[in-house]
């Protein structure tokens, strides 16, 4: 179970001045639960992502892993953004080894690991390539299997597929749905990507901009295993995106007049 | 294709030394002040196999690629020490700012002083030469590796040596070959100015003493030299380069 709890995050703007990324959150993921925090940009959802993660101090607050102290200490999670992160002077192979390569796991027992994962995502046949041989949906699967690999108790998602077409952009949800029922992993998954978010999850976290709140929890007691696209034509799922989209309208247009927040 | 740039680029060279062979044989350049190319290659074959050529290559070269490992390895190792201390970034800066704008040539007279007429002041002028170059090639690479790409593997548990070994050295390693192969020019530099402002072997004292005595062909003889040393060092990067990075994405390099 990870526990944000009462998480604050505040810097120094160029002009010198305090800002509140982060006012202060507390949030709670139950241990093989999948959740995703959503918001307009600026809510701080990237943020608090950062701060579970460890790789940003929070300003006040604490995170607790399993009721311990998370506190500095890494190995336990994976984190994929946005970004390309595999490292381009790895072949796909060697990328996906890489966090066993960390763990000191010996080489016969990181090929064997890694195999079958790079069967199960149709990466077969590019071993000896190079990232920049690979298309960007292989890309992420990839980045999804360089985790899954290490076995971490927690996947942290960083709008991961924010940058693939819709196209690959469906298969690749379609793919972490099946890897994650598989796997039985936590995932805490950042995106603004409504659709995404309901398809995907157990529980929406709904966040409010500046400073970076949580508005609003939502359950998404939609039947697994899922699959794309039928559950997202579903009454049940069609009802949750429209109060979702209301709650989050308030945010961007409060009472959808001109404001001067809205420009 | 290959073949095609091989033959071009091979009739230009002829191409050019036949005009100025031409240029001599016809009365329009003065062998005198200009050399030429028959006679050049004559001395060539003189001082190669009279062996007199390679005493002064071999100094020469000795103290341009011991200037450019011990500058190269000096300038990557601040670099790195640096990236790691904000802290001493900020009280070197201005200082090696200074260091670097000073024109170093001119330290020349200084470093014969202070090590000799022999290698060792050669040596110390290419490094300290090499030295800057490297500094700010690895300085820049190490600012450029991805913040992203060195958290995500941090986050997998990877200790600070790791990080090190498995994310930032290779990322860095295109920079400072790049560094390395401009820094041979500069440690030819250095090994050759060096020779020339107080020395008494190398072939940049083999020039200058040739040019005291207006024995043109042989200044011709020993560029022609420095030239072929440079294409054979520059050979071996590029194929040390290839070797290491073979995971770039294929460039349209002509070579």
């Amino acid at each position: 179970m990870i526990q944000a709890l009462a998480v604050a995050k505040s810097y120094a703007a160029l002009d010198g001045t305090m800002v509140q990324a982060l006012g202060e959150v507390s949030l709670q993921v139950e241990s093989g639960q999948f959740v995703s925090l959503v918001g307009p940009s600026g809510c701080g959802k990237t943020t608090l992502l950062k701060i579970i993660a460890g790789l940003q101090k929070p300003s006040q607050g604490r995170v607790l892993r399993d009721q311990h102290l998370v506190n500095g200490s890494f190995g336990w999670a994976g984190y994929l953004s946005q970004a390309d992160t595999l490292l381009p002077w790895r072949t796909v192979l060697a990328n996906a080894e890489i966090g066993l390569e960390i763990r000191q796991t010996p080489p016969a027992a990181r090929r064997a690991r890694v195999a079958g994962l790079i069967q199960r995502v149709g990466l077969s046949g590019f071993e000896q390539k190079y990232p920049s041989e690979l298309s960007g949906g292989m890309k992420k699967r990839l980045g999804l299997i360089r985790l899954l690999s290490y076995d971490p108790e927690v996947l942290l998602l960083d709008e991961p597929f924010g940058a693939l077409d819709a196209q690959t952009r469906e298969f690749l949800q379609q793919d972490l749905l099946t890897l994650w029922q598989d796997f039985h992993k936590t995932v805490i998954f950042v995106t603004h990507d409504l659709v995404e978010a309901i398809t995907l999850s157990d529980c929406i976290v709904l966040m409010s901009p500046r400073p970076g709140r949580i508005k609003t929890e939502y359950r998404v007691d939609l039947p697994r295993p899922r699959s794309l696209p039928d559950i997202q034509f579903s009454p049940a799922f069609q009802e949750l995106h429209r109060q979702i989209r209301l709650d989050l309208q308030d945010d961007l247009c409060p009472g959808l007049a001109p404001a001067p927040s809205c420009a | 294709m290959r073949l095609k740039i091989h033959l071009i680029r091979l009739a230009l060279v002829a191409g050019f030394f036949a005009a100025w062979e031409a240029g001599v044989a016809g009365g329009l350049l003065n062998a005198f002040f200009f050399g030429r190319p028959s006679l050049i290659f004559m001395d060539l074959w003189w001082i190669t196999v009279s062996g007199y050529v390679f005493q002064h290559l071999w100094v020469t070269l000795q103290e341009s690629l011991l200037g450019l490992l011990l500058g190269g390895a000096a300038g990557v190792g601040l670099a790195f020490a640096l990236a790691a201390s904000p802290f001493w970034t900020k009280v070197l800066d201005p200082i090696l700012m200074v260091l670097y704008g000073i024109p170093r040539i001119a330290l020349a007279p200084l470093f014969i002083l202070w090590f000799g007429l022999g290698v060792a002041s050669k040596v110390v002028f290419a490094l300290v030469l090499v030295f800057f170059l490297m500094f700010f090639n690895t300085s820049a690479g190490l600012k450029g590796v991805s913040a992203e790409m060195v958290d995500a593997i941090r986050v997998m548990g990877a200790s600070r040596w790791q990080l090190l070994c498995k994310v930032t050295l290779p990322a860095v390693l295109p920079w400072m070959l790049a560094g390395l192969k401009s820094g041979v020019g500069m440690a030819l530099l250095g090994a050759i100015v060096g020779e020339y402002v107080g020395g008494n072997a190398g072939l940049g004292w083999m020039i200058n003493s040739a040019a005291g005595l207006f024995e043109t062909t042989r200044v011709f003889s020993a560029l022609f030299v420095l030239g072929i040393l440079v294409l054979v060092i520059n050979q071996a990067l590029n194929y040390v380069e290839r070797r290491l990075l073979r995971w770039r994405p294929v460039d349209h390099q002509i070579g």
